[in-house]
Protein backbone atom coordinates (compact mmCIF):
# COMPACT_ATOMS: atom_id res chain seq x y z
CA UNK A 1 0.00 0.00 0.00
CA UNK A 2 1.54 2.93 -1.57
CA UNK A 3 0.29 5.43 1.26
CA UNK A 4 1.18 8.94 2.23
CA UNK A 5 -0.14 11.03 5.50
CA UNK A 6 -2.19 13.85 4.93
CA UNK A 7 -2.86 14.52 8.58
CA UNK A 8 -2.36 13.53 12.12
CA UNK A 9 -4.87 14.38 14.40
CA UNK A 10 -5.19 13.35 18.08
CA UNK A 11 -8.08 13.65 20.30
CA UNK A 12 -9.07 13.16 23.45
CA UNK A 13 -12.26 11.70 23.94
CA UNK A 14 -14.61 9.52 26.59
CA UNK A 15 -14.15 5.94 26.15
CA UNK A 16 -16.90 3.84 24.14
CA UNK A 17 -19.32 7.20 23.75
CA UNK A 18 -17.88 8.67 20.78
CA UNK A 19 -20.52 10.57 18.53
CA UNK A 20 -20.42 12.64 15.40
CA UNK A 21 -20.95 15.74 17.93
CA UNK A 22 -18.16 18.14 17.80
CA UNK A 23 -15.42 17.63 18.25
CA UNK A 24 -14.73 14.08 16.64
CA UNK A 25 -17.70 15.02 13.62
CA UNK A 26 -16.28 18.47 13.29
CA UNK A 27 -12.77 17.23 13.35
CA UNK A 28 -12.46 14.74 11.30
CA UNK A 29 -15.27 15.82 8.71
CA UNK A 30 -13.35 17.97 6.27
CA UNK A 31 -10.90 14.99 6.21
CA UNK A 32 -13.60 12.89 4.42
CA UNK A 33 -12.64 9.84 6.60
CA UNK A 34 -15.32 7.32 7.11
CA UNK A 35 -16.36 8.85 10.28
CA UNK A 36 -19.24 6.16 11.76
CA UNK A 37 -16.49 3.71 10.77
CA UNK A 38 -13.97 5.33 12.92
CA UNK A 39 -16.68 6.18 15.74
CA UNK A 40 -17.82 2.62 15.53
CA UNK A 41 -14.14 1.18 15.76
CA UNK A 42 -13.05 3.80 18.59
CA UNK A 43 -15.82 2.40 20.86
CA UNK A 44 -15.35 -1.37 20.27
CA UNK A 45 -11.68 -0.66 21.46
CA UNK A 46 -12.48 1.47 24.63
CA UNK A 47 -15.34 -0.32 25.18
CA UNK A 48 -13.32 -1.97 28.35
CA UNK A 49 -12.15 1.22 29.64
CA UNK A 50 -15.56 3.33 29.83
CA UNK A 51 -15.27 5.93 32.37
CA UNK A 52 -12.24 7.02 31.28
CA UNK A 53 -11.05 9.49 28.59
CA UNK A 54 -8.79 7.80 25.99
CA UNK A 55 -7.28 9.86 23.91
CA UNK A 56 -7.18 8.17 19.97
CA UNK A 57 -4.28 9.66 17.44
CA UNK A 58 -5.91 9.09 14.17
CA UNK A 59 -3.44 9.00 11.19
CA UNK A 60 -5.21 10.03 7.61
CA UNK A 61 -4.12 9.55 4.27
CA UNK A 62 -3.92 10.65 1.19
CA UNK A 63 -7.10 8.28 -0.75
CA UNK A 64 -8.89 8.96 2.77
CA UNK A 65 -8.47 6.02 4.66
CA UNK A 66 -6.84 6.17 7.89
CA UNK A 67 -5.34 3.98 10.77
CA UNK A 68 -5.77 4.64 14.82
CA UNK A 69 -4.13 4.23 17.86
CA UNK A 70 -5.23 4.86 21.25
CA UNK A 71 -3.11 6.75 24.16
CA UNK A 72 -2.09 6.58 27.46
CA UNK A 73 -5.13 8.31 29.99
CA UNK A 74 -4.60 12.46 30.34
CA UNK A 75 -2.97 13.85 33.36
CA UNK A 76 -5.67 14.80 34.99
CA UNK A 77 -7.47 11.21 34.43
CA UNK A 78 -4.49 9.22 36.42
CA UNK A 79 -4.61 12.63 38.99
CA UNK A 80 -8.36 11.37 39.82
CA UNK A 81 -8.14 7.88 39.71
CA UNK A 82 -5.04 7.87 42.23
CA UNK A 83 -7.41 10.00 44.61
CA UNK A 84 -10.09 7.93 43.53
CA UNK A 85 -12.45 11.54 43.02
CA UNK A 86 -14.85 12.23 40.08
CA UNK A 87 -13.51 15.41 38.84
CA UNK A 88 -11.17 18.67 39.85
CA UNK A 89 -12.53 21.71 41.95
CA UNK A 90 -14.14 24.41 40.40
CA UNK A 91 -12.40 26.98 42.99
CA UNK A 92 -8.73 25.11 42.82
CA UNK A 93 -7.36 28.10 45.05
CA UNK A 94 -9.70 27.53 48.24
CA UNK A 95 -11.62 23.85 47.67
CA UNK A 96 -8.41 20.94 47.62
CA UNK A 97 -10.07 17.96 46.90
CA UNK A 98 -6.91 15.50 47.70
CA UNK A 99 -3.56 15.38 48.34
CA UNK A 100 -0.75 13.55 45.94
CA UNK A 101 2.41 11.97 47.39
CA UNK A 102 5.56 12.74 45.22
CA UNK A 103 5.67 9.35 45.24
CA UNK A 104 2.89 9.43 43.14
CA UNK A 105 3.28 12.59 41.02
CA UNK A 106 6.22 10.71 39.65
CA UNK A 107 4.27 7.49 39.14
CA UNK A 108 1.73 9.50 36.68
CA UNK A 109 4.85 11.25 35.04
CA UNK A 110 6.59 8.54 34.20
CA UNK A 111 3.07 6.90 32.86
CA UNK A 112 2.76 9.74 30.90
CA UNK A 113 6.58 10.70 29.82
CA UNK A 114 5.92 9.19 26.27
CA UNK A 115 3.09 11.73 25.46
CA UNK A 116 4.33 14.43 27.08
CA UNK A 117 6.88 16.94 25.42
CA UNK A 118 9.19 16.50 28.79
CA UNK A 119 12.70 16.17 27.95
CA UNK A 120 13.71 14.61 31.47
CA UNK A 121 11.61 13.03 34.67
CA UNK A 122 11.90 16.64 36.69
CA UNK A 123 10.12 18.59 33.65
CA UNK A 124 7.15 15.60 33.23
CA UNK A 125 7.09 15.94 37.40
CA UNK A 126 6.88 19.56 37.04
CA UNK A 127 3.79 19.13 34.18
CA UNK A 128 2.00 16.68 36.30
CA UNK A 129 2.73 18.66 39.56
CA UNK A 130 0.89 21.62 37.89
CA UNK A 131 -2.05 19.96 36.23
CA UNK A 132 -2.81 18.87 39.68
CA UNK A 133 -2.63 21.58 41.57
CA UNK A 134 -4.74 23.41 38.74
CA UNK A 135 -7.42 21.07 39.31
CA UNK A 136 -7.61 21.66 43.44
CA UNK A 137 -4.99 19.00 44.17
CA UNK A 138 -2.66 19.53 46.92
CA UNK A 139 0.69 18.24 46.29
CA UNK A 140 3.06 16.88 49.46
CA UNK A 141 6.58 18.51 49.43
CA UNK B 1 -27.69 23.72 18.24
CA UNK B 2 -25.71 26.14 17.98
CA UNK B 3 -22.08 25.28 19.04
CA UNK B 4 -18.84 27.69 20.96
CA UNK B 5 -15.73 26.23 19.69
CA UNK B 6 -12.91 27.58 21.76
CA UNK B 7 -9.56 27.63 20.72
CA UNK B 8 -6.47 27.51 22.54
CA UNK B 9 -2.99 28.04 22.05
CA UNK B 10 -0.45 27.25 24.69
CA UNK B 11 2.96 25.98 25.04
CA UNK B 12 2.97 21.92 25.53
CA UNK B 13 3.85 22.11 28.79
CA UNK B 14 0.13 23.33 30.21
CA UNK B 15 -1.73 21.13 27.18
CA UNK B 16 -2.33 18.78 30.23
CA UNK B 17 -3.82 21.40 32.63
CA UNK B 18 -5.72 23.01 29.48
CA UNK B 19 -7.20 19.98 28.45
CA UNK B 20 -8.31 18.92 32.04
CA UNK B 21 -9.49 22.59 32.06
CA UNK B 22 -12.01 22.13 28.93
CA UNK B 23 -13.23 18.88 29.83
CA UNK B 24 -14.20 20.23 33.01
CA UNK B 25 -16.31 23.04 31.79
CA UNK B 26 -18.44 20.71 30.27
CA UNK B 27 -16.43 19.88 26.46
CA UNK B 28 -17.04 16.45 25.33
CA UNK B 29 -13.85 15.76 24.25
CA UNK B 30 -10.88 18.39 22.84
CA UNK B 31 -8.72 17.91 19.46
CA UNK B 32 -5.48 18.60 19.63
CA UNK B 33 -2.70 19.43 17.17
CA UNK B 34 0.86 20.53 17.05
CA UNK B 35 3.83 19.88 18.88
CA UNK B 36 4.85 22.94 20.83
CA UNK B 37 3.27 25.50 21.17
CA UNK B 38 0.02 22.87 20.98
CA UNK B 39 -3.71 24.04 19.65
CA UNK B 40 -6.64 22.75 21.91
CA UNK B 41 -10.13 23.10 20.65
CA UNK B 42 -13.24 22.13 22.44
CA UNK B 43 -16.73 22.77 21.94
CA UNK B 44 -19.74 23.74 24.39
CA UNK B 45 -23.17 24.04 23.13
CA UNK B 46 -24.60 27.41 22.76
CA UNK B 47 -26.98 27.20 25.57
CA UNK B 48 -27.93 29.82 28.39
CA UNK B 49 -25.17 28.80 30.50
CA UNK B 50 -22.57 29.44 28.09
CA UNK B 51 -20.69 32.62 28.71
CA UNK B 52 -20.56 32.13 33.60
CA UNK B 53 -18.87 28.66 31.55
CA UNK B 54 -16.60 31.08 29.24
CA UNK B 55 -16.09 33.13 32.14
CA UNK B 56 -14.85 30.49 34.08
CA UNK B 57 -12.65 29.09 31.90
CA UNK B 58 -10.72 32.36 31.32
CA UNK B 59 -10.03 32.95 35.04
CA UNK B 60 -8.76 29.42 35.67
CA UNK B 61 -6.60 29.53 32.59
CA UNK B 62 -5.15 32.85 34.07
CA UNK B 63 -4.09 31.46 37.39
CA UNK B 64 -2.09 28.86 35.47
CA UNK B 65 0.99 30.57 35.77
CA UNK B 66 0.15 30.14 39.67
CA UNK B 67 0.44 26.46 39.51
CA UNK B 68 4.14 26.65 37.96
CA UNK B 69 2.47 26.05 34.33
CA UNK B 70 2.76 28.48 31.44
CA UNK B 71 -0.12 30.63 30.86
CA UNK B 72 -1.86 30.02 27.54
CA UNK B 73 -0.73 32.31 24.16
CA UNK B 74 -3.84 32.87 22.35
CA UNK B 75 -7.35 31.85 23.02
CA UNK B 76 -10.13 32.52 20.71
CA UNK B 77 -13.93 31.48 20.45
CA UNK B 78 -16.04 31.12 17.44
CA UNK B 79 -20.00 30.16 16.92
CA UNK B 80 -20.05 27.01 14.92
CA UNK B 81 -23.50 25.68 13.14
CA UNK B 82 -24.80 22.57 13.59
CA UNK B 83 -23.95 20.42 10.59
CA UNK B 84 -25.10 16.57 10.04
CA UNK B 85 -21.50 15.81 11.40
CA UNK B 86 -22.24 12.23 10.85
CA UNK B 87 -22.62 12.66 7.08
CA UNK B 88 -21.20 15.49 6.10
CA UNK B 89 -18.08 13.19 5.63
CA UNK B 90 -19.62 11.58 2.39
CA UNK B 91 -19.29 14.82 0.39
CA UNK B 92 -16.12 13.77 -0.16
CA UNK B 93 -16.98 10.39 -2.35
CA UNK B 94 -18.79 10.72 -5.72
CA UNK B 95 -19.06 7.79 -8.63
CA UNK B 96 -15.73 7.90 -10.04
CA UNK B 97 -15.59 6.59 -13.54
CA UNK B 98 -11.62 5.25 -13.59
CA UNK B 99 -10.56 3.74 -17.61
CA UNK B 100 -13.03 2.56 -20.12
CA UNK B 101 -15.14 0.08 -18.26
CA UNK B 102 -15.25 0.62 -14.40
CA UNK B 103 -16.94 2.67 -11.90
CA UNK B 104 -16.32 3.54 -8.20
CA UNK B 105 -19.38 3.82 -6.38
CA UNK B 106 -20.37 4.32 -2.76
CA UNK B 107 -23.31 2.56 -1.48
CA UNK B 108 -25.17 5.78 -0.81
CA UNK B 109 -25.33 7.04 -4.00
CA UNK B 110 -26.77 6.67 -7.26
CA UNK B 111 -24.92 6.17 -10.64
CA UNK B 112 -26.88 7.39 -13.66
CA UNK B 113 -24.24 7.75 -15.91
CA UNK B 114 -23.15 4.94 -18.88
CA UNK B 115 -24.86 2.22 -18.29
CA UNK B 116 -22.09 -0.04 -20.05
CA UNK B 117 -19.50 1.00 -17.08
CA UNK B 118 -19.22 -2.31 -14.66
CA UNK B 119 -19.69 -1.06 -10.85
CA UNK B 120 -18.01 -1.73 -8.25
CA UNK B 121 -19.59 -0.74 -4.79
CA UNK B 122 -17.38 0.60 -2.65
CA UNK B 123 -17.47 2.24 1.05
CA UNK B 124 -14.81 4.37 1.79
CA UNK B 125 -13.51 2.92 4.81
CA UNK B 126 -10.08 2.45 6.91
CA UNK B 127 -8.50 0.01 4.73
CA UNK B 128 -6.12 1.33 1.45
CA UNK B 129 -8.25 1.48 -1.66
CA UNK B 130 -11.11 3.66 -2.71
CA UNK B 131 -10.17 4.72 -5.99
CA UNK B 132 -9.03 8.12 -5.39
CA UNK B 133 -5.14 7.49 -5.32
CA UNK B 134 -3.13 6.94 -8.46
CA UNK B 135 -1.77 4.31 -7.61
CA UNK B 136 -4.91 2.39 -7.30
CA UNK B 137 -6.13 3.93 -10.64
CA UNK B 138 -3.23 2.84 -12.48
CA UNK B 139 -4.08 -1.06 -11.38
CA UNK B 140 -7.43 -0.41 -12.17
CA UNK B 141 -6.65 0.65 -15.98
CA UNK B 142 -4.44 -2.04 -15.95
CA UNK B 143 -6.47 -4.47 -15.05
CA UNK B 144 -9.24 -3.55 -17.72
CA UNK B 145 -6.62 -4.13 -20.62
CA UNK B 146 -5.01 -7.47 -19.04
CA UNK B 147 -7.94 -9.12 -17.32
CA UNK B 148 -9.29 -12.05 -19.54
CA UNK B 149 -12.55 -13.68 -19.14
CA UNK B 150 -12.07 -16.75 -17.22
CA UNK B 151 -8.84 -16.43 -15.94
CA UNK B 152 -7.38 -16.96 -12.33
CA UNK B 153 -6.35 -13.75 -11.24
CA UNK B 154 -4.30 -12.85 -7.59
CA UNK B 155 -4.27 -9.90 -5.59
CA UNK B 156 -1.40 -9.29 -3.26
CA UNK B 157 -1.91 -6.20 -0.52
CA UNK B 158 -5.76 -6.30 -1.30
CA UNK B 159 -6.65 -3.58 0.64
CA UNK B 160 -10.21 -2.67 0.73
CA UNK B 161 -10.42 -5.61 -2.05
CA UNK B 162 -10.88 -2.71 -5.14
CA UNK B 163 -8.67 -4.67 -7.37
CA UNK B 164 -9.78 -7.86 -6.80
CA UNK B 165 -13.86 -6.62 -6.99
CA UNK B 166 -12.36 -4.77 -10.42
CA UNK B 167 -10.68 -7.92 -11.62
CA UNK B 168 -13.95 -9.91 -10.87
CA UNK B 169 -16.23 -7.89 -13.04
CA UNK B 170 -14.06 -7.64 -15.74
CA UNK B 171 -14.70 -11.14 -16.20
CA UNK B 172 -11.73 -13.50 -13.92
CA UNK B 173 -13.38 -16.37 -12.79
CA UNK B 174 -11.06 -16.99 -9.97
CA UNK B 175 -9.98 -14.58 -7.96
CA UNK B 176 -7.08 -14.82 -5.01
CA UNK B 177 -6.78 -12.18 -2.65
CA UNK B 178 -4.44 -11.25 0.94
CA UNK B 179 -3.33 -8.74 2.87
CA UNK B 180 -0.38 -8.79 5.49
CA UNK B 181 -2.97 -7.12 8.18
CA UNK B 182 -6.09 -8.62 9.41
CA UNK B 183 -8.08 -5.49 9.55
CA UNK B 184 -8.00 -5.17 5.49
CA UNK B 185 -8.95 -8.96 4.75
CA UNK B 186 -12.26 -8.42 6.83
CA UNK B 187 -12.58 -5.54 5.36
CA UNK B 188 -12.37 -6.81 1.42
CA UNK B 189 -14.70 -9.48 2.98
CA UNK B 190 -17.07 -7.49 3.59
CA UNK B 191 -16.74 -5.52 0.22
CA UNK B 192 -16.59 -8.64 -1.65
CA UNK B 193 -19.75 -9.90 0.03
CA UNK B 194 -21.91 -6.16 -0.62
CA UNK B 195 -20.80 -6.85 -4.54
CA UNK B 196 -21.99 -10.79 -4.89
CA UNK B 197 -18.88 -12.01 -5.61
CA UNK B 198 -18.32 -14.36 -2.82
CA UNK B 199 -18.27 -17.03 -5.36
CA UNK B 200 -15.49 -15.50 -7.50
CA UNK B 201 -13.70 -14.17 -5.11
CA UNK B 202 -11.67 -15.49 -1.75
CA UNK B 203 -10.16 -13.55 0.21
CA UNK B 204 -7.09 -15.35 2.04
CA UNK B 205 -5.02 -15.77 4.99
CA UNK B 206 -1.25 -15.70 3.98
CA UNK B 207 -0.58 -19.12 4.14
CA UNK B 208 -4.05 -20.39 2.49
CA UNK B 209 -3.13 -17.71 -0.25
CA UNK B 210 0.24 -19.30 -0.63
CA UNK B 211 -1.39 -22.80 -1.85
CA UNK B 212 -4.12 -21.70 -3.26
CA UNK B 213 -2.81 -19.01 -5.41
CA UNK B 214 -1.01 -21.32 -8.04
CA UNK B 215 -0.94 -21.11 -12.05
CA UNK B 216 -2.59 -18.05 -12.26
CA UNK B 217 -2.61 -15.99 -15.44
CA UNK B 218 -2.14 -12.13 -13.58
CA UNK B 219 -0.94 -11.13 -10.33
CA UNK B 220 -1.42 -7.89 -9.25
CA UNK B 221 0.14 -5.95 -6.43
CA UNK B 222 -0.24 -2.49 -5.41
CA UNK B 223 2.36 -1.84 -2.41
CA UNK B 224 5.73 -0.69 -2.56
CA UNK B 225 9.18 -1.02 -3.97
CA UNK B 226 10.90 -2.55 -1.19
CA UNK B 227 8.10 -5.28 -0.96
CA UNK B 228 7.86 -5.73 -4.91
CA UNK B 229 11.06 -6.10 -4.97
CA UNK B 230 10.85 -9.29 -2.49
CA UNK B 231 7.50 -10.25 -4.38
CA UNK B 232 9.38 -11.00 -7.40
CA UNK B 233 10.49 -14.50 -7.53
CA UNK B 234 7.92 -16.12 -6.11
CA UNK B 235 5.09 -13.95 -8.25
CA UNK B 236 6.81 -15.90 -11.03
CA UNK B 237 6.32 -18.80 -9.94
CA UNK B 238 2.77 -18.32 -9.40
CA UNK B 239 2.39 -17.51 -12.86
CA UNK B 240 1.41 -19.43 -15.86
CA UNK B 241 3.60 -19.27 -19.09
CA UNK B 242 2.40 -16.03 -20.47
CA UNK B 243 0.65 -15.16 -17.65
CA UNK B 244 0.75 -11.30 -16.57
CA UNK B 245 2.49 -9.29 -13.28
CA UNK B 246 0.90 -5.88 -12.18
CA UNK B 247 3.44 -4.28 -9.98
CA UNK B 248 2.35 -0.88 -8.88
CA UNK B 249 3.45 1.80 -5.69
CA UNK B 250 6.88 2.27 -7.17
CA UNK B 251 7.82 5.72 -7.22
CA UNK B 252 9.70 6.78 -10.26
CA UNK B 253 13.47 6.90 -8.94
CA UNK B 254 12.19 2.87 -7.84
CA UNK B 255 11.66 1.93 -10.88
CA UNK B 256 15.12 0.85 -12.38
CA UNK B 257 15.55 -1.37 -9.84
CA UNK B 258 12.21 -3.14 -10.42
CA UNK B 259 12.70 -3.03 -13.80
CA UNK B 260 16.04 -5.06 -13.11
CA UNK B 261 14.91 -7.35 -10.84
CA UNK B 262 11.89 -8.57 -13.21
CA UNK B 263 14.36 -9.13 -15.97
CA UNK B 264 16.88 -11.07 -13.61
CA UNK B 265 13.76 -13.50 -12.17
CA UNK B 266 13.15 -13.91 -16.31
CA UNK B 267 10.00 -11.67 -16.83
CA UNK B 268 9.44 -9.87 -20.01
CA UNK B 269 9.11 -6.22 -19.08
CA UNK B 270 5.97 -5.19 -21.37
CA UNK B 271 5.31 -1.48 -20.88
CA UNK B 272 5.33 0.90 -17.93
CA UNK B 273 2.55 3.47 -16.85
CA UNK B 274 2.97 7.10 -14.85
CA UNK B 275 0.31 8.55 -12.91
CA UNK B 276 2.02 11.61 -10.78
CA UNK B 277 4.97 9.77 -8.94
CA UNK B 278 3.91 6.72 -9.22
CA UNK B 279 4.38 3.74 -11.87
CA UNK B 280 3.01 0.49 -12.82
CA UNK B 281 4.47 -1.91 -14.27
CA UNK B 282 3.47 -4.77 -16.66
CA UNK B 283 5.47 -7.94 -17.26
CA UNK B 284 4.82 -11.25 -18.67
CA UNK B 285 6.22 -14.59 -17.60
CA UNK B 286 7.40 -16.22 -20.90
Amino acid sequence: MAKKVTAVVKLQIAAGKATPAPPVGSTLGPYGINMMEFIKGYNERTASMVGSIVPVEITIYEDRSFTFITKTPPAADLIKKALGIERGSDKPNTNKVGTLTRAQIAAIAEQKMPDLNANDIDAAMRIIEGTARSMGVRVEN
Amino acid sequence: MQWAEIVIETPAESAEAVTALLLEIGCQGVAETGGDPRTLTGFLPDAEDLLPRLDDLDDRLARLTDYGLSAPLNISYRHVEDTDWANEWRRHFKPLEIGRRLVIKPSWETYEGDPQRLVIELDPGMAFGTGTHPTTALCLEALEDYVTPGSVVADIGCGSGILSLAAARLGAAQVHATDIDLLPRQIARENVARNRLLEQITVHEMEAFDAAARGCDLVVANIIASVILELIPPVYARLKPGGVFIACGIVDERLPEVLESLAQAGFAVRETRSREVWRAVISARP
